[in-house]
């Protein structure tokens, strides 16, 4: 690999100051660096330094999110192929379908199949978020003359993880931007947003194109396939359509990373383990959601099926898991004290409850409940610090 | 950890402290090397004697002077390490980690070391307290742990506000130091005399000592030093310290061994509490019975610039690029987690415990990104995060609010954030900005004050004048319009 850093190496005379891609150099640098510890690590007055730094915190994040990001593409694939054959199609009426017969066929039962079919729509996705991002990411980078951060990584996997299979890429692309602009950059880039930009663009999408956010036609990658989420299902008092298990492992119509419950728990381990997201917000969550659960059940309905949902359930169907585990721990949209993270977990579990519960237009909650949870992290770290303050000058 | 010096016995022998503190870090720090002995001084061509504020030179240039002869009046005087001639005053960068000018004293070494006589004492119970705390102010002893507070003036303040309890400091500051490890293995014996001769001064009944409990050969001998004394009525115990730095910082200390958590700002002399490393017992040991002034410590020497790690015997005012190998290399004062870089002119002081010499490096630092770790490790704690935010707009209300005065400046920090912020420099520069806008302020104050003063005495005159004025212009009237 030698020719690579040699090659990097000579063209970095270009973008450096005064060079003639100097304005590309953020571009330069997140390649660099990305690919190689930059020469220059230790610094600072204090000089030993731990060894997790941003952009492995990032990078971590980013493996993590691939684990649901496969589980979610087979199981795309899997549905997708399983209509296939109940409707008697032979093939894809897409241009998809050179991806996919160039090295598999349509056979729900075979795993290679499925996975293939799956990243045909999974791929295009994710390269057309990364490269449309980033580039938004460079142009402000480039103007403000900082560095495109590691956090677009992560940014755009989960992004791309909250979006239905069939989501037209422009649309994909315009989500994105309006989440890496109007979500992070307009508030001064990564660190300086309250909101998570992931949510902010999927949220856009969603009031936006609501036909190709929501109902029944998206989620499986068949053209004239129609079949709801159980959580849609759910909410109109239908049956579920899937076991317990089934929505556990993530055999279920749904957003390509939401699905398997399974997946995500691996992933989320996995960030436990590191020490990467905040156990406090997720056991928040969980807390926040099952008092909810259990206050709905206990109150029950005659017109509002959701009422009766258990707590089990309502882990394993819709965003739920990839929303707590992925979405509601980013540090810099969440609250920073540790009681605040407790109340900041809490809250969005509650929210997710009463939004799926109560409100029918939205069966999908999660989201929305992040969202609201960001809104009120500075206001739950300003009473915990308050307090800790207060403590502080009482012994003092 | 291994420790191939350490039978497990002396291990499990060694009691930990009763309490914990709040945050800090483990840090790996690899295989800690064994204290080795002391290296002995290097004669050096020169000295530089910092001046402190308010210190008055009673030699002049051109004065030859004997090894341990007194350099300066003031609160805490210098003196002479050696014999030589002072050839120079003049100004020179300082050694704090706010950069400036300060007064020094030149002293060309003449080589011979001319000794003074020394007034030394046998024993300190024949002595009256107060004279005892005079002779430890003429030795022009100071803390040697980091803040280098006078000790006269902390054993005057224990003795007003009545202290019972001696805590002696045998932990390291920082990972990677071990001078005072070191000197324990050399001479705990002095430590422990050190510590009598405090706990007679100030009159504390029970001394506990907190030391890290890997640093096997320094706990035997300090435990043999304990047998070797004499009967006293000090109830001593040893604990062994959580292995997290900043264990050894006075706060954490403190909170380790007795639980008390100092409010901000508060001096361990208000509950009840004396607190010395070793280092400075030493030293006070030193002066006491042998009349030996304050005028070389132990420093660890170490980074990958270091002309010959490990630790040394040094002079106060030793020039300190005699410790590294190459210029190349940065010199930071202090330990590498705390520590803050010293210019290529700065010398030994009284406080220094470690000299560092770690490569030139550019700082490439990421958006914080809010995760806190900064709050997990910080001591005491704050937020170093919010404190970032208002150190960088020098938000004076915010930065009173959430406590920068509070900061230990331990460094915790900056060692773990996962975006390499500077932390501890930033926060040392807002105190320094903080400390000289309360200064202005405070100037600007009493200027008002004095014109006040001015322009009340100014009218007071002028109506005087124009009082005898009129009295004048209504005599000369009386005259004219008389009979």
């Amino acid at each position: 690999m030698m020719w690579l850093r040699n090659f990097l190496d000579h063209i970095a005379p270009y973008f450096d100051k005064g060079g003639r891609f100097a304005a590309l150099y953020p571009v330069y640098e997140a390649i660099d660096t990305a690919l190689y510890t930059p020469a220059t690590v230790t610094a600072g007055p204090s000089h030993v330094r731990d060894g997790l730094n941003l952009k492995r915190i990032m990078i971590t994040v980013w493996m993590c999110a691939f684990i649901p990001a496969l589980a979610g593409a087979y199981v795309t694939g899997f549905q997708a192929n399983e209509a296939m054959q109940t409707l008697g199609q032979t093939g894809i009426g897409n241009w998809r379908f050179w991806f996919v017969e160039l090295v598999a066929g349509y056979d729900p039962t075979s795993v290679w199949d499925c996975l293939v079919h799956g990243m045909a729509y999974y791929i295009p996705l994710y390269v057309v978020v990364f490269v449309v991002g980033i580039a938004f990411e460079a142009v402000f980078a480039a103007k403000r003359g900082h560095e495109i951060n590691e956090g677009f990584f992560v940014t755009s996997i989960l992004f791309t993880l909250t979006l239905p299979a069939n989501t037209p890429l422009w649309m994909a692309a315009i989500g994105i931007v309006f989440g890496v602009v109007i979500g992070k950059e307009v508030f001064g880039g990564t660190g300086k947003n309250f909101l998570n930009p992931a949510l902010v663009g999927r949220a856009f999408l969603y009031f936006a194109y609501p036909a190709q956010m929501s109902g029944d036609a998206v989620w499986v990658a068949v053209d004239g396939f129609t079949r709801a989420t159980p959580l849609g299902a759910a909410a109109i008092g239908d049956d579920y359509g899937v076991t317990w298990i089934q929505a556990f492992l993530g055999n279920m119509p749904g957003s390509f990373g939401e699905t398997s419950t399974l997946a995500i728990l691996v992933a989320g381990a996995i960030l436990l383990a590191t020490r990467i997201a905040s156990w406090r917000i997720m056991a928040g969550c969980v807390l926040g959601t099952a008092f909810t659960v259990w206050a709905f059940n206990a109150i029950g309905s005659t017109d509002n099926p959701m009422f009766a949902m258990t707590l089990p359930w309502h882990l394993v169907l819709g965003g739920y898991a990839f929303g707590v585990v992925f979405m509601a721990t980013d540090p810099v949209s969440a609250a920073m004290t540790d009681a605040g993270r407790w109340a900041y977990g809490i809250l969005i579990g509650f929210m997710c409850a009463l939004i799926r519960v109560v409100n029918p237009a939205f069966p999908e909650g999660i989201m929305l409940a992040i969202l609201f949870g960001n809104l009120f992290a500075p206001l739950i770290d300003y009473y915990v610090v308050r307090a800790n303050i207060k403590r502080r000058l009482a012994r003092g | 950890m291994a420790q191939p010096m350490t039978s497990t016995a002396t291990r499990l022998e060694l009691e930990p402290a009763p309490f914990d503190f709040h945050g800090g870090m483990r840090l790996d720090t690899g295989e800690p090397a064994p204290p080795g002995s002391i290296k002995t001084i290097h004669m050096p061509d020169r000295l530089y004697i910092e001046l402190q504020p308010g210190d008055r030179p009673c030699v002049r240039i051109g004065t030859h002077v004997l090894t341990h002869q007194r350099l300066t009046d003031g609160d805490v005087p210098s003196h002479a390490p050696t014999s030589g001639r002072i050839t120079d005053i003049a100004l020179r960068p300082s050694i704090a980690p706010t950069p400036g000018q300060v007064p020094n004293l030149t002293l060309e070494v003449d080589g011979l070391d001319e000794a003074m006589v020394l007034d030394a004492i046998a024993d300190p119970a024949g002595h009256a307290p107060a004279d005892l705390i005079d002779r430890i102010r003429d030795a022009g002893i100071t803390g040697m742990g980091g803040a280098g507070f006078p000790t006269h003036r902390k054993l005057e303040e224990a003795r007003r506000s009545g202290v019972d309890t001696l805590i002696v400091n045998a932990a390291e500051c920082e990972p990677g130091v071990r001078a005072d490890t070191s000197l324990l293995v050399a001479d705990a014996d002095s430590v422990v005399q050190g510590a009598s001769a405090v706990a007679a001064i100030v009159g504390a009944r029970r001394c506990l000592v907190g030391i890290e409990p890997h640093n096997a050969d320094a706990i035997a001998a300090l435990r043999a030093a304990l047998a070797a004394r004499g009967s006293d009525e000090v109830r001593w115990h040893c604990y062994g310290l959580p292995e997290r730095y900043p264990a050894g910082s006075e706060r954490s200390l403190i909170r380790s061994l007795t639980g008390i958590q100092l409010r901000p700002g508060e001096r361990p002399s208000a509950q009840g509490l004396i607190c010395f490393n070793v280092a400075t017992l030493h030293a006070l040991a030193r002066a006491l019975y042998f009349g030996e002034p304050l005028t070389r410590r132990v420093l660890s020497v170490s980074g990958e610039g270091a002309l010959d790690p490990g630790d040394h015997w040094a002079f106060i005012g030793q020039p300190i690029r005699e410790f590294r190998a190459d210029p190349r290399f940065q010199t930071v004062h202090g330990g590498p987690l705390a520590g803050w870089p010293v210019g290529d002119e700065a010398a030994v002081a009284k406080t220094t415990f470690c000299l560092h010499f770690r490569q030139r490096a550019t700082l490439s630092e990421d958006p914080c990104i809010r995760c806190q770790r900064c709050a997990d490790v910080c001591p005491e704690p704050l937020y170093p995060e919010r404190l970032l935010r208002h150190s960088r707009t020098l938000n004076v209300d915010g930065l009173q609010r959430d406590g920068l005065d509070h900061c230990v400046e331990c460094g915790a920090c900056d060692t773990v954030c996962p975006s390499r912020i500077p932390l501890l420099a930033t926060f040392r520069e807002a105190k320094s900005s903080l400390a000289a806008a309360t200064q202005s302020t405070a100037r600007a104050v009493e200027a008002r004050a004095r014109s006040r003063l001015h322009e009340t005495r100014e009218s007071a005159r002028q109506r005087a004048t124009a009082a005898s004025r009129q009295a004048r212009l209504r005599r000369r009237r009386a005259t004219h319009d008389g009979p």
